[in-house]
């Protein structure tokens, strides 16, 4: 395992895609994927295998809780993060059912609480 | 063996005995001179005496007259015994020789009744006996030859022989016998003088012969000293005088005419102990009864005390029929010894006659008009078939009715009658309104007809489609009746509270005065003379000015209508107007300011005492009959003050009784009847007039002139003449009845001439107006219940108190008919059950104890054809009642759908639910039209099938289950379908569709009724009815059905509307719901998600600062620009909740701000003036917004017109475009949730979209008043109030 983190980003607004990207990657992350709808973040993620897959809650196909759930159900490799602009009270017991490893609140996205999620 | 017999037995026996006895001795004798004759007359004398005595005695059980005959014959017969030659035999026999003379004195003192009258008579009579006892016997102790005869055996009673001692007794005794001879003579012609001229005619024979016979007795002892020959032939003479003497004093005894005297005086003094006491005082027989006979002839009689009797008479009783004018009227039951006096009985029977007729006539005019009266309440008067447009189609006048007829015929316009047009305005709407509501109306009014204000009663029932009955029933008497009644009982309260005259006067002048609505009522007693009255009592109504006397004044009678009330003796009236008044009159009513007077006398015991008179001033008058009415009023003053009098007369009553004797003499002298002795050849001998004859005014000379030239109809005593001259020839009563004009007023008489002499007769005459006009009352009432009875719509009875028809009276157009006959007993009613009878029975026995009208009603028949009736109670008399039966099914029914009717919509109105209503309604249905069984069902889409969802059945009744979906295959309810009206199948009649015949015959049904059910103009379903053979539907039984399917529609049509707010509320609720998702999905998916963004650059770019500066200002810059989005997003999503604009500007602004992102052009015609309620300019935003979307989406417009004005209350907001049209409101979620909002403000949203043709959307709502607005209206004075919103 490399000493760099990929991580896969799955989010209907470009606009946080991109924002994510440049925050995660000048943290020292490594964004190998981009993903739009929770089809294509599925096969994204099989595919790319990264190590973290920062997902949203609101997709337009796929709710994103159900992406989580298949991507971890066959012991996947990627730990899946959950996160929306949303409250994390909001959603409750639903992230750590969905089989994700932690929700982290868009507002509050950072390097350092991604890896203290990670860890 | 009778009383009579055995005084015969007891004393005719010993009687002949003893006759025989001493006529044998005196025959034989040696000392008597002619013994033959003295033995022969001797025996005649003593055995006329017995005989005479006997029969007396026979015929007048109670007067002694015959025991003192006997008495005079038997001791004349002892006497008999001084014929024999035996010593003491005849010593005795002139001992007692002088005894029968005390017994003659002792007869003709006493008689006619037996009895002595006074001191002076007693005491000659014991003097008498103590005469021809001691006196005569007491010188035969000293004379030894009493008789001075020398033949004669010796004085066995001699003690000593003194001549000296016995001439002087003999002779003392001589001397007082003749005095005291003279002085019974001397009383005897006291008694003759001072008896009344028919006493007189009986006294005379017996005074005479008596009287001779003691003076012969006088003379023949009185002459014994100085000539024996005088003596003797003077008590010869006397001897053969006796003979006679018994006779005369038996056919003066049995002429009656002193019991005819008794009569009179009992006529007269109307004793208390009543007409049976009365006729055992003439009669002289204790035991005598008076029988009444029943109205009809058949019931026989009752007693005085009202218990059923027999008139046949026990052993030793006789009946005497009572009758008048070939009436039986009772009858007396007697002794039968009275036969033989038939003058006596038939006196007592004609004036018990006249007695019990004039009773019977005022009972029967009582009963008669109670009966009428019973009729008149149980009776409509009159009853008018009109239709709606007012035009008379039918009239049926009651020929009895009280009312005027109001001339209205057939075809005429009810505006041609002679009430008031706003009174005729009020008939014929509460005509229409029984037509519309198909109810029974009531409504009264007053009519004022040729000036008598009535009160008429109006019920209004239809009577076809347009046209309706009116039954016109007057009032006025019932109302009348209540006040007046009411008012005599607060007066009655008062007269048998034994209040003082003065106060009563008062009360009754006011209570009169409020009665007949008088302005002014006096109460005035006569003065003797009746030329002046002093007014005792006075009323006048407020604020009414009249002038006459005050209380205890006096007045002058003259012209006036008091004097009219004296004149006539009866109520009058006088009224300015009528034409009829004299000049007098008239000036003397303008002088008191009066315009109408009614009075009315009060009579005390018999005797005018005064009057009661109320007046109108100009220009009022009293109603008719006010002046009757008046007489119940004077007749309670009548009687309080004969209580009055009979209070103080009881107090003088101890004095009357001492002086009872005197009166009752003075009472023969003044039999209450007219007299005349007339000569058979005309010649007025002897008179004696008493009011109220006045015909003959008596004048001087009048004795002794001819008959004809008094003054007197001369044919009327023609008559009289002829009549005097049958009563001569053959002995009998004559009577003759004749009406004749007194003074100006018709009176009737009745004359009963009786022969007097050989020569002569009497006439008495009597005034019978009164009776003779109550007959003519009683004709004319009674003329007037027939004419009642035959014009009665109800079957009517006439029943006994103990359950027996007495009359029957059956209306030939009586749905039931009646199957009694005349005598039979209700309890044998055919078909009547017991227990209804038995109510009926109390009924009337409950009227009979209340004297108030009772009614109850019951039910007659079976299943199918059951019926009520009515029936009403009023007593028609002592002991029976009136029962008038009414057939009253129809209005039951009526009565009783209305009530289930009433059910049915309190369920509805009280929102039960609809399957509740549904079982609810087939159950009143089927009872109240009383079918076997009734269904509703509902008309499943295409109208093919039906599904039953409601349904009843009489028990035992098959039926079938609510759920069942069955095809209606052109029966009943097919057709209902079809034609939308009540439909009627009847096996019977062929109604029946060919298919569905079969059906029904299976089914067993025979009559079938539906009705339709429509729900906002569709079929919804039908309500069905059904009965089994043989029973069939009343008519128009399936019209009434369609009452109820109305209020099953009505009941459908609420549910319906319920249920499609319920469904509004829905919507405007999910509606509102995902607007709130929509606003969160925006602002998540948009402000949100920059403001994330813009808050991640800011982070990045704060740690690029330091590091790489060109960045962190690029970041910056993308920031800022992100941040300026999201906020032009916020207010966009913030216009869309509510346009800030529509709050701050109002709706024209916030309408051209949505016209400027239209990507078409929008043109606005008109927009309101003032700002709306903001709930309604919200609704005409969204309203303009949501069809401008829509035009801009789908209609494919080149332009669009927006509207939005005030009119009416109402906001119209409407909007047109030009486009391809074909909008479809059902589909799609945005037109829909409009309605709701639109709706949700009562308001209305219509869609026209005809393809091709552009879309119209156009929205009402009601806009509400501000409080202050209302406020304001309210101030101005303009309609509405503060708290209408």
């Amino acid at each position: 395992m490399s000493n760099v983190t990929t991580v896969l980003i799955v989010d209907d607004h470009p606009s946080f895609r991109g924002t994510a990207r440049t925050l995660l990657e000048s943290e020292g992350f490594d964004v190998v994927g981009e993903a739009a709808d929770g089809a294509s973040a599925i096969q994204a993620a099989t595919s790319l295998e990264p190590d973290v897959v920062l997902l949203d809650v609101h997709l337009p196909d796929i709710n994103g809780f159900k992406v989580a759930a298949t991507l971890t159900r066959n012991g996947g490799r990627s730990a899946v993060i959950m996160t929306s602009s949303r409250d994390a009270r909001d959603f409750g017991p639903l992230v750590e059912q969905s089989g994700a490893r932690g929700f982290i609140a868009k507002a509050e996205l950072s390097g350092a609480t991604l890896t203290s999620l990670l860890q | 063996m009778s009383p009579s017999a055995r005084v015969w037995l007891v004393v005719a026996p010993p009687a002949l005995a003893v006759g025989a006895v001493t006529s044998v001795l005196t025959a034989r004798s040696e000392h008597v001179n002619l013994p033959g004759l003295q033995a022969a007359l001797g025996a005649l004398i003593g055995g006329a005496f017995v005989a005479a005595g006997l029969i007396a005695r026979t015929r007048r059980p109670l007067n002694r007259t015959g025991w003192l005959l006997i008495a005079v014959g038997f001791t004349w017969l002892l006497g008999g015994v001084w014929g024999t030659d035996q010593s003491l035999l005849w010593t005795l026999g002139v001992a007692f020789m002088a005894l029968p003379a005390g017994f003659l004195i002792h007869l003709l003192l006493a008689y006619p009744s037996g009895r002595l009258h006074s001191t002076w008579e007693r005491l000659v009579v014991v003097t008498g006996y103590v005469l021809v006892t001691v006196g005569h016997g007491s010188h035969l102790l000293v004379e030894p030859d009493p008789l001075q005869c020398e033949e004669c055996p010796s004085n066995a009673f001699l003690v000593s022989e003194q001549d000296r001692v016995a001439d002087v007794l003999t002779s003392s005794i001589q001397i007082i016998a003749v005095a005291y001879l003279l002085a019974v003579v001397g009383t005897l012609f006291s008694r003759w003088r001072r008896a009344s001229p028919a006493a007189r005619r009986t006294l005379t024979p017996v005074f005479v012969a008596g009287g001779a016979t003691l003076l012969l007795f006088a003379v023949s002892v009185g002459a014994q000293t100085f000539s024996h020959t005088l003596s003797e032939v003077t008590g010869w003479i006397a001897s053969f005088v006796l003979v006679g003497v018994p006779f005369l004093f038996l056919s003066g005894l049995l002429k009656s005419r002193l019991a005819r005297a008794d009569i009179s005086r009992a006529l007269v003094e109307e004793p208390t102990g009543g007409a049976q006491e009365r006729i055992r005082q003439l009669l002289h027989d204790p035991r005598a009864e008076l029988l009444y006979a029943c109205a009809e002839p058949s019931r026989g009689y009752v007693d005085v005390d009202g218990r059923p009797r027999d008139a046949v008479a026990e052993p030793g009783r006789a009946v005497t029929p009572i009758e008048r004018e070939g009436r039986l009227l009772g009858a007396i039951v007697h002794d039968e010894v009275l036969l033989d006096e038939p003058e006596l009985l038939e006196e007592v029977a004609a004036a018990v006659g006249l007695e019990i007729e004039r009773d019977q006539n005022l009972q029967a005019l009582e009963a008669s008009e109670r009966r009428s009266r019973a009729l008149l309440d149980a009776l409509p008067d009159r009853i008018f078939r009109v239709s709606r447009e007012g035009i008379i189609l039918d009239v049926q006048e009651n020929p009895g009715s009280a009312t005027p007829r109001a001339g209205l015929q057939v075809g005429s316009s009810v505006y041609d009658s002679p009430v008031a047009r706003e009174v005729v305005d009020r008939i014929l709407a509460t005509g229409k309104l029984a037509l519309q509501t198909g109810e029974l109306k009531t409504i009264e009014w007053d009519v004022v007809l040729d000036g008598d204000r009535r009160h008429a009663e109006g019920r209004f029932v239809p009577s076809g489609d347009d046209e309706f009955l009116v039954v016109i029933r007057d009032v006025t008497e019932r109302k009348r009746q209540e006040v007046e009644q009411s008012a005599l009982h607060r007066v009655a309260l008062a007269v048998a509270g034994e209040i003082r005259p003065e106060r009563m006067f008062d009360l009754v002048a006011e209570e009169v005065g409020s009665v007949l609505g008088a302005h002014s009522v006096s109460l005035l007693r006569y003065e003797p003379g009746f030329e002046e009255a002093v007014v005792v009592g006075r009323w006048t109504g407020d604020g009414v000015e009249v002038e006459f006397a005050a209380v205890g004044e006096s007045v002058s009678l003259v012209a006036t209508p008091i004097h009219l009330v004296y004149e006539t003796r009866r109520p009058i009236r006088v009224d300015l107007e009528d034409g009829k008044t004299s000049p007098e009159l008239a000036a003397d009513l303008r002088a008191h300011m009066v315009n109408s007077v009614v009075a009315a006398p009060i009579t005390v015991s018999g005797r005018l005492w005064g009057v009661v008179a109320a007046s109108l001033t100009p220009p009022h008058a009293f109603w008719v009959g006010a002046e009757e009415r008046l007489g119940a009023f004077t007749r309670l003053v009548s009687l309080a003050l004969a209580n009055e009098e009979a209070r103080e007369q009881l107090s003088a009553s101890l004095f009357a009784l001492e002086a009872s004797e005197r009166r009752s003499r003075a009472l023969l002298e003044a039999s209450p009847d007219s007299m005349f002795r007339i000569s058979r050849d005309g010649r007025i001998l002897d008179y004696r007039v008493q009011p109220p004859i006045r015909i003959f005014r008596p004048a001087e000379g009048m004795i002794g002139s001819d008959v004809y030239d008094a003054d007197f109809p001369k044919e009327i005593t023609a008559r009289t003449m002829a009549l005097g001259e049958q009563a001569l020839a053959t002995g009998e009563l004559q009577l003759h009845e004749y009406e004749i004009e007194v003074e100006g007023e018709l009176r009737y008489q009745e004359e009963r001439i009786t022969p007097s002499g050989a020569d002569e007769f009497v006439v008495i005459v009597r005034d019978v107006t009164e009776r003779k006009r109550q007959e003519q009352e009683l004709q004319s009432s009674e003329r007037r219940s027939r004419a009642l009875l035959e014009a009665m719509p109800d079957n009517m009875f006439r029943i006994s108190a103990d359950g027996i028809f007495l009359d029957i009276q059956e209306t030939p157009s009586s749905q039931r008919p009646v199957h009694a006959k005349v005598g039979s007993s209700v309890y044998d009613y055919p078909g009547a059950p017991r227990n209804v009878i038995d109510r009926v029975m109390a009924a009337g026995k409950r009227a009979l104890e209340t004297g108030e009208l009772q009614t109850i009603e019951w039910k007659l028949g079976s299943e199918g054809d059951l019926r009520y009736q009515e029936g009403r109670f009023m007593p028609s008399g002592e002991r029976e009642f009136f029962l008038v039966v009414r057939d009253v099914t129809e209005r039951k029914r009526r009565e009783e759908e209305q009530a289930a009717l009433h059910r049915v919509a309190l369920a509805v109105a009280g929102e039960a639910r609809a399957e509740r209503i549904f079982d609810l309604v087939t159950e009143e249905v089927g009872r109240v039209l009383g079918a076997h069984g009734a269904n509703l069902i509902r008309y499943e889409p295409g109208g093919e099938e039906a599904v039953i969802v409601g349904g009843w059945s009489e028990p035992g009744a098959s039926s079938e289950p609510v759920g069942e979906r069955y095809r209606m295959q052109g029966g009943a309810a097919h057709t209902v379908y079809r034609t939308g009206r009540p439909v009627r199948f009847e096996l019977d009649e062929g109604t029946v569709p060919p298919r569905f015949v079969e059906q029904m015959q299976e089914m067993g049904v025979n009559s079938l009724i539906a009705a339709p059910i429509t729900v906002t103009g569709r079929p919804w379903g039908a309500v069905i009815a059904s009965l089994t053979a043989p029973h069939s539907f009343p008519a128009g039984a399936e019209e009434r059905l369609g009452a109820f399917t109305r209020l099953v529609s009505l009941a459908l049509a609420n549910e319906e509307a319920r249920e499609q707010l319920a469904a509004s509320r829905a919507r405007l609720v999910s509606a509102g719901d995902e607007e709130r998702r929509r606003l969160e999905r925006n602002l998540h998916d948009g402000a949100q998600q920059r403001l994330v963004s813009v808050s991640l650059s800011l982070r990045l770019a704060q740690a690029r600062l330091a590091s790489d500066p060109a960045e962190a200002e690029a970041l910056l810059a993308g920031a800022n620009a992100e941040l300026s989005v999201a906020l032009e997003e916020l207010r966009e999503l913030a216009r869309g909740i509510h346009p800030a604009v529509l709050t701050e500007r109002g709706l024209g602004p916030a309408l051209a701000s949505l016209a400027d992102r239209t990507p078409l052009p929008v043109e606005f015609e008109q927009l309101p003036d003032e700002r709306l309620p903001g709930q309604v300019e919200a609704a005409a935003y969204y309203v303009v917004s949501e069809a401008l979307a829509n035009v801009a989406k789908y209609a494919a417009a080149s332009s669009v017109s927006v509207r939005v004005e005030q009119r009416n209350g109402r906001a119209v907001i409407e909007v047109v475009d030009d486009g391809v049209g074909g909008a479809q409101p059902e589909h799609g979620s945005g037109l829909r949730g409009l309605a709701d909002r639109v709706e949700a403000l009562d308001g209305h949203l219509a869609v026209v979209s005809p393809a091709g043709k552009g879309t119209t959307i156009r929205a009402e709502i009601p806009v509400p008043k501000s409080p202050l607005d209302a406020l304001a209206a309210y101030v101005e004075g303009g309609v509405g109030s503060p708290g209408g919103g």
